[in-house]
């Protein structure tokens, strides 16, 4: 084993019975890294996440963790390497944050499920982290979409994992809270030395956010790397099906889009 | 502390619901008695000998069973609706009861009986009834690998309304029809001991293991993706608990014929004042499920004695408002 743990995907296609969704896509993510998964409506970004977390197996390629396959791991240990923001919950959970917080620890629970010492610290710190621990007796379905965000966040980071997947986490956030949940992404990468995998709609916050970008089309990854070369390319731009015009950010000095209005006669 | 509540509550339901009955027993009597036949000390034998024996051998097992019966029953319930994630699921609902009932009402029809692993063919053909049909309505309502919960209650009631109506042909061919009936509407059918020495453990056991799966059942609240994302093998859980329930459904269908809305309406009640957390909300529900069923058996036995009323309409008369009610009071956290 390599001193840095990596998440490597090797040739993947995957298909929902006849109709293929991802096609010989390969990818490398190593411990530290942030990788923001861009592309249009339908490119495969989901699909791409849930072959990362071992949810779906693909149909060709191979998943391998550190040199092991996923498929060999068994699901606790995978669950213990790789955490994955969930999208939704179920707003309606009568469970307090606390307690949502602990199921976090699923992966680490002995036959009872009762919290260990350092169970407890885990879902404390995880509390602290998201700064929801002012949050952690009231319950879940009295929050607002904000906070049950973060609160799925804080279960994520409760399970201590190396890697950390989300699927479009800031697309339900006003913007002092995606600013918020994008800044906290990235002191815990620097922290932690997590590697965070998110895929999102806004290209912008990618750029702005993110070390590497990685666009899909049509199932194809069809560019990869920094902010700067994928939106320097022609190929990375035309990707998103629609004139973009990019200009440099005035004060962080990376790449932004504008959208462009078409002209009419 | 509430968690004592409960367990005193389901005592005093026993001893009271073993004291009354045709042959009315005073309580002290009662408590005497049982506290002697327990081996504690119960000071000097002064109840007449037949007295030991109504309450002893004939009642307390009838009661006995009537506990299990609401054990059983609830936490069926429960693992229904937390597997199905829908807070309307329960054996009745979704049909494994018709299924057990056919089971049972087929089993009554043969002319052989046997015995299998200590199952008796009641048992064995009520638990096949009732394992065949959940997947049967699960197969029915699974679209791509997932079940639907609309298409799957629909299912449920389509499949519950077919098996019961094959329980009617089966009891129009039969010359024992009556029999069948009274068995399948008269309540919970136990009078000794020797009735209960099979089931009782294996309901204890059932219980038991479904308190096992307490831990991972809570995870599977937040959904089947992110239980899946906390290292839950989430089909193999869900079969568990379907199996768990099933055995649970079938045991309380050979006891009792038609109990309805004992799953439906005690986990509710338990979740309310226990919350969802599966390691407080299955005992509770147990414990609850227990005294609901041995207070309305023994309303049944006592409303308009001597005529029996069959139990499976007492806990429907109940049941069925208290649900609504709670429906209507809990709307926001109308969720599992």
């Amino acid at each position: 084993m390599s001193d840095v743990s990596t998440l490597r995907l090797e040739s993947i296609s995957f298909a929902y019975g006849n109709l293929p969704v991802l096609d010989d896509v390969s990818l490398e993510l190593r411990q530290g890294d942030m990788l923001a998964l861009v592309g249009p409506n339908g490119s495969g970004k989901t699909t791409l996440l849930h072959v990362m977390s071992g949810v779906l197996w693909p149909s060709k390629g191979s998943v391998s963790l550190d040199c092991r396959p996923l498929k060999e791991m068994a699901r606790r240990a995978v669950a213990r390497r790789i955490g994955v923001v969930a999208q939704h919950l179920d707003p309606s959970l009568s469970f307090s944050v606390e307690e949502i917080v602990a199921l976090g620890r699923a992966p680490y629970f002995g036959p009872l499920g009762t919290l260990s010492r350092v169970d407890r610290d885990a879902v404390q710190d995880a509390l602290g982290a998201t700064g929801v621990e002012d949050l952690a007796r009231k319950r879940f379905s009295e929050l607002s979409g904000g906070e049950q965000q973060r609160v799925m966040l804080a279960t994520a980071l409760a399970q201590e994992t190396d890697y950390l997947l989300l699927d479009e986490p800031t697309v339900h956030l006003d913007l002092k809270h995606q600013v918020q949940l994008l800044e906290l992404l990235r002191t815990l990468q620097k922290r932690r030395a997590l590697a965070v995998v998110a895929v999102l709609h806004d290209i912008n916050a990618a750029a702005l956010y993110f070390e590497r970008i990685a666009v899909l089309r049509a199932g194809m990854l069809v560019q990869q790397g920094s902010s700067r070369e994928v939106l320097g390319s022609q190929g990375g731009v035309d990707a998103f099906e629609t004139p973009l015009h990019v200009i440099d950010h005035p004060s962080a000095h990376v790449p932004q889009v504008l959208l462009n209005r078409q002209e009419r006669t | 502390m509430r968690l004592a509540v409960l367990p005193i509550v389901l005592l005093l339901v026993l001893v009271l619901a073993s004291a009354v009955g045709d042959i009315p027993i005073s309580l002290e009597n009662t408590v005497h008695i049982l506290l002697f036949k327990l081996g504690l000390p119960s000071g000097a034998a002064t109840w007449p000998a037949q007295d030991e024996i109504i309450v002893w051998d004939l009642r307390l097992p009838h009661v006995v069973a009537a506990a299990l019966v609401g054990a059983g029953l609830a936490v069926a319930g429960t693992l229904f609706q937390s597997v199905l994630r829908n807070p309307l699921a329960d054996p009745y609902v979704i049909g494994t009861a018709a299924g057990a009932q056919l089971g049972v009402t087929t089993s009554l029809l043969l002319p052989v009986q046997f015995a299998l692993l200590g199952f008796g063919s009641m048992q064995t053909f009520a638990f096949a009834g009732a394992v065949g049909t959940v997947l049967l309505v699960y197969l029915l309502a699974s679209i791509g690998g997932s079940a639907r919960v609309v298409t799957l209650l629909l299912a449920g009631f389509v499949t519950s309304s077919f098996l019961i109506s094959g329980t009617s042909f089966l009891l129009s061919i039969s010359n024992r029809a009556n029999d069948i009936l009274s068995w399948t509407m008269g309540g919970i059918n136990v009078s000794s001991w020797d009735q209960l020495k099979s089931t009782a453990p294996i309901v204890v056991a059932a219980v038991a293991v479904s308190w096992l799966m307490a831990p991972r059942l809570d995870v599977l609240l937040l959904g089947e993706e992110s239980a899946t994302h906390l290292g839950i093998h989430v089909e193999r859980l869900k079969l568990g608990a379907v199996l768990v329930a099933s055995l649970l459904t079938a045991l309380a269908v050979t006891l009792a014929g038609i109990v309805a809305f004992v799953g439906l309406v005690v986990p509710h009640a338990a979740r309310i004042f226990y919350g969802p957390g599966h390691r407080l909300l299955l005992p509770t529900s147990a414990l609850g499920g227990a005294i609901f069923v041995v207070l309305a058996d023994t309303l049944s036995r006592v409303l308009l004695a001597p005529t029996i009323i069959p139990l499976g309409s007492i806990t429907a008369l109940i049941g069925a408002p208290v649900f609504l009610y709670l429906l209507r009071r809990n709307r926001r956290d109308y969720s599992v």
